[in-house]
């Protein structure tokens, strides 16, 4: 691996990836402190004693809302969260490639004795680092809620960190292909389009599969049915899951460090 | 002398698109050696390919003794580039570019100071972000990152793009100084009086294929000089032009202008015969002879 171009990579993105290590801290503190004010006071309604189905597959599966570990579970499938830790993923991974091609900073890089495959081994661990603060962000922001927020202190650490360490595979998985989109593509923002089109199609084949019955064999084909945070907090969850989970970034790593090497580096 | 890039049947094809169709060429250790075409000819692609950037369909590339195929690391540790286009990093300063790629290159960027001095880049110029830089610094910073660490050879795609006549004049500088010192220079160029001034030798590609190779003043030599013979005296003998390698002959009283091809040795003789007022002849230049590969003189001439 090139430790010059990890640092230089990390050095380019540190503000932004500072913004979204925040948002993402910010917004489960909010989730755990609206979880709070709800839980007090809940409403003894059928919709939320059984919420529709439409609304479990949205949320992966599960949507308790009487407990602080249902709304975390809920705030880490919620499409704000999936959208920062997305970017979190994308912001070094996706223009790993593409956007030195584009703006033509490959040739005078890849004309050194650096190396494609620790070229793109610094892009990768520079895209794990960004994902794993990003993380460390979100598992900041609860941890500072079960201290401050009355109802939040039922979290037990262990349980948010198995929740955190599901989340991560998959983002590590979603940074790593689009790594591999990227070391095919000339252009960021196709790179980008394209992975951020594989990530929503992932949900939307989990929903719609959990949604109707005749194709729930569908959400196997999905990384997110792998990522189920409510059985991770309880502890139920597979081990095979995360072994899922973890294959994701590994292949698509792999194939990513193939294709780019074969490559030709042309606009 | 070792040679120091030997390309044999070199191919390129784009799915079934031939790029490069059998290049073959050889630079010896410490010439200087110019690259022309046409847009579209190949030329980039020639220097993608010596630099390990794109995979040839076949052929062998050997540079200072290495083969790039194999030993791509040893050919790039001692090969300075200059893409024809290329970005820098804008959030980056000047200084902070150079720092980067002299560290990617692993070896110290001893002539830094001494380029920033010659090309004017100032201290100020270089702690700039260079998102903030005009083409001509852009390209400076390009040339220096690509001469700062003394490499062996120089590969350089249109490296005077953007650059002032001043800073153009500089650059030949900086290219006769890696020559003095023994450097390798191989130099894609657009603008052939700059190959012609720099280069020694020089191969015309057309369509992915090597159509001329040898030496600029062979080059030079075969090529049409443009002469114009002023007399004092009108000609006694119409035929006393009529000399071998004289044609297109037009006189105009005591004006007589023609085209000369080969030895001026003999004509320069017979002029000695002549009362000549003033004699002049403009060799073709190496534009003239590459339209004319191109079957486009004409052009050429009225450049």
């Amino acid at each position: 691996m090139s430790s010059t171009v990890f640092r230089q990579t990390l050095r380019q993105v540190r503000r932004t990836l500072g913004v979204l290590v925040l948002g993402v801290g910010a917004f489960f503190y909010l989730v755990l402190l609206a979880s709070s004010s709800f839980t007090k006071e809940a409403p003894n309604l059928p919709f939320f004693q059984s919420p529709p189905k439409a609304i479990t597959a949205f949320l992966g599966g599960s949507a308790d809302f009487f407990h602080a570990d249902g709304w975390l579970s809920a705030g880490m499938t919620h499409p704000v969260i999936l959208s920062l830790l997305t970017s979190s993923a994308l912001l070094v991974a996706a223009g790993s490639v593409a956007t030195e091609v584009e703006r033509g900073t490959i040739d005078l890089v890849l004309a050194r004795p650096v190396g494609r495959v620790p070229f793109l081994l610094a892009k990768a661990l520079a895209s794990i680092i960004a994902v794993t603060a990003a993380e460390l962000g979100g598992l900041a922001g609860v941890l500072i809620a079960r201290q401050t927020i009355d109802g939040v202190r039922e979290l037990s650490i262990g349980s948010v960190l198995r929740a955190f360490t599901g989340s991560w595979l998959l983002f590590v998985g979603v940074a790593m292909v689009g790594m591999l989109v990227s070391a095919r593509s000339s252009l960021r923002g196709q790179s980008i389009g394209i992975t951020v089109g594989i990530v929503v199609a992932w949900f939307f084949m989990n929903f719609i599969a959990l949604l109707i019955d005749g194709i729930s064999g569908l959400r196997f084909a999905s990384p997110f049915h792998y990522f189920r945070p409510i059985d991770l907090l309880a502890g139920n969850a597979p081990a095979g899951d995360l072994l899922v989970l973890a294959a994701v970034p590994a292949v698509a790593l792999l194939l990513a460090a193939a294709e780019f090497t074969r490559r030709d580096l042309t606009r | 002398m070792g040679m120091a890039i030997e390309v044999e049947g070199l191919v390129k094809r784009y799915r079934r698109k031939p790029a490069l169709d059998g290049v073959s060429l050889s630079v010896a250790d410490g010439d200087a050696f110019g690259y022309v075409g046409p847009n579209g000819a190949g030329k980039t692609t020639t220097i993608r390919c010596l630099l390990g950037l794109v995979r040839p369909t076949a052929g062998v590339i050997r540079i200072l003794g290495h083969n790039v195929a194999t030993d791509l690391g040893a050919v790039l540790a001692d090969v300075g580039h200059l893409p024809g286009e290329f970005g820098l990093w804008p959030q980056l300063t000047g200084a902070e570019c150079l720092d980067y790629l002299g560290t990617l290159q692993q070896r110290a960027p001893v002539r830094r100071r001494e380029l920033c001095d010659r090309l004017e880049l100032s201290q100020a110029d270089l702690r700039r972000q260079v998102r903030l830089y005009s083409r001509g610094m852009k390209q400076k910073i390009g040339i220096i990152q690509a001469f700062q660490h003394e490499p062996r050879a120089l590969v350089l795609d249109e490296p005077t793009e953007g650059l002032d006549p001043v800073m153009k004049e500089r650059f030949v500088e900086l290219l006769a100084g890696h020559r003095q010192a023994g450097g390798t220079i191989f130099l894609s160029s657009h603008i052939l009086s700059e190959v012609e001034e720099t280069t020694e030798r020089v191969a015309v590609l057309k369509a992915g294929r090597i159509v001329r190779t040898g030496a600029t003043a062979d080059l030079t030599g075969e090529r049409v000089r443009h002469c114009t013979l002023v007399l004092k005296q009108p000609l006694a003998d119409a035929a006393a032009l009529d000399i071998e390698g004289v044609s297109g002959l037009e006189s105009d009283g005591l004006i007589h202008r023609f085209e000369f091809r080969g030895d001026m040795e003999p004509l320069m003789r017979r002029l000695g015969t002549f009362a000549v007022q003033e004699f002049l002849s403009e060799p073709e230049h190496l534009a003239e002879t590459f339209f004319e590969i191109y079957g486009d003189s004409d052009q050429g001439r009225s450049r």
